[in-house]
């Protein structure tokens, strides 16, 4: 019996996952407490720091990014920051190195710019699901962010 | 190693996707290399694209099971396991019991969690890998802060669905959205789930459960249940997120 006990526990605890679900409808964002903390990467290779290229009073600021060397090649993107908000993020550089970096970026490049667009808002980490990692991505993005005072 | 200079993001194309590795806390760029090594190695010897891997030449015939390396039989007979665990979602040899044989769904995420171990056996606490959207996460972002993992809005590139906050998690996600329709259509043929994660404590089982239960369309019933500690967050067609009770703690 006390061998037979834990089987029937995890049989009852795999049922009730199974059966009594949690729900709600899917979110058109999720948002949440300001990025004031987001890891910045100390050891990132880079070219010169992010540099602001236009601040017109209470307009729209650029900035961009360093460039970030990843295995891939070099990475550089480019903020657009208005009202206050990451309005943008541009890719100015991905690598292209080869027929199969230009099959990621054709698919990375929507999804690193909208992920990181909402994300940066929710102090994201990491992304589960989307297809490619956005490390170098979010060196330059966050160089800049960090450079504009975002 | 012996390098004093500290590195704490990487990223490396490999095993058909994108791996990342962050370490916050900045570590040896050796320790690095020798995770990327591991999962190169791991490329060249589990590839199905790759002729000349010991996978493709055991596949064809050319080698025999015996001759190739250990962990070749290691992995299939892992991913028997989780063909009969699964209820038979799970399939690494569709077309007959290793007749072709294909364990990518099973490598990476138990390639990424060896790679965890090499971390860990450095010293390294904390840490994330994510291959290709699939997420090993250990010890926390720093100061006590746990790691925050989005979840890909499965409809919405601009959005994430879900944000998760954990120490200690292995994500994996599954959907349509992913690489075209590379996973099953639906037993019906009506679709009932966009995207299917599966968390839990190590990746090689999450990212199977995760394939398996979007192969299934969400018939999760009773296989996924007999895998203790693992939990899940389905979003439908219907647009709804459905998730198992225990899941509630990881929902930030």
């Amino acid at each position: 019996m006390k061998r037979a006990l834990p089987a029937v526990t995890i049989t009852i605890a795999g049922l009730a996952a199974v059966l009594a679900f949690r729900t709600r409808e899917i979110p058109t964002a999720v948002t949440g407490e300001a990025a004031s903390t987001t890891t910045t990467s100390a050891g990132a290779t880079t070219s010169g720091g992010a540099t602001t290229t236009t601040a017109p009073p209470g307009g729209e600021v650029r900035v961009t990014g360093p460039v970030v060397n990843t295995e891939y090649g070099p990475v550089q993107v480019e903020v657009v920051i208005s009202g206050g908000r990451l309005q943008n993020v541009i890719a100015l550089q991905l690598p292209t190195d080869d027929p199969h970096s230009d099959r990621i970026n054709a698919r990375a490049e929507p999804i690193l710019r909208e992920a990181a667009l909402s994300a940066q808002s929710a102090n994201i980490d990491v992304v589960s699901g989307a297809t490619v990692t956005w490390s170098g991505y979010t060196r330059s993005l966050q160089a800049a962010l960090d450079s504009a005072g975002f | 190693m012996g390098s004093a200079v500290l590195e704490n993001r990487r990223v490396v194309k490999v095993m058909g996707t994108a791996v990342g590795v962050a370490v916050p806390g900045g570590c040896s760029p050796g320790i690095l290399d020798e995770v990327f090594e591991w999962l190169h190695w791991v490329d060249a010897t589990f590839s199905v694209h790759a002729p000349d891997s010991e996978i493709s030449r055991l596949s064809a015939g050319a080698l025999r099971e015996e001759d190739c390396h250990p962990l070749i039989g290691e992995v299939l007979d892992r991913c028997v396991e989780m063909l009969v665990r699964t209820d038979g979602w799970f399939d690494a040899s569709p077309d007959g019991p290793r007749g072709r044989l294909d364990p990518s769904g099973f490598v990476k995420g138990w390639s990424v969690d060896a790679a965890g171990a090499i971390l860990r056996r450095a010293g390294v606490a904390s840490y994330w890998i994510n291959a290709g959207g699939d997420i090993l996460a250990r010890g926390g972002a720093g100061e006590g802060r746990p790691w925050r993992i989005g979840i890909q809005h499965p409809l919405e590139e601009s959005s994430l669905a879900a944000v998760l906050e954990a120490s200690d998690l292995a994500v994996a996600t599954s959907g349509q959205y992913e690489r075209g329709n590379h996973i099953w259509p639906a037993p019906d043929g009506i679709r009932r789930l966009l995207s299917a994660t599966v968390v839990g404590p190590d990746l090689a089982t999450a990212d199977v459960l995760a394939t398996a239960l979007f192969a299934a369309d969400g018939a999760a019933d009773p296989w996924f249940g007999h895998f203790g500690g693992y939990d899940y967050l389905a979003i439908g067609t219907d647009r709804r997120v459905r998730w198992t009770p225990a899941m509630d703690r990881f929902l930030a």
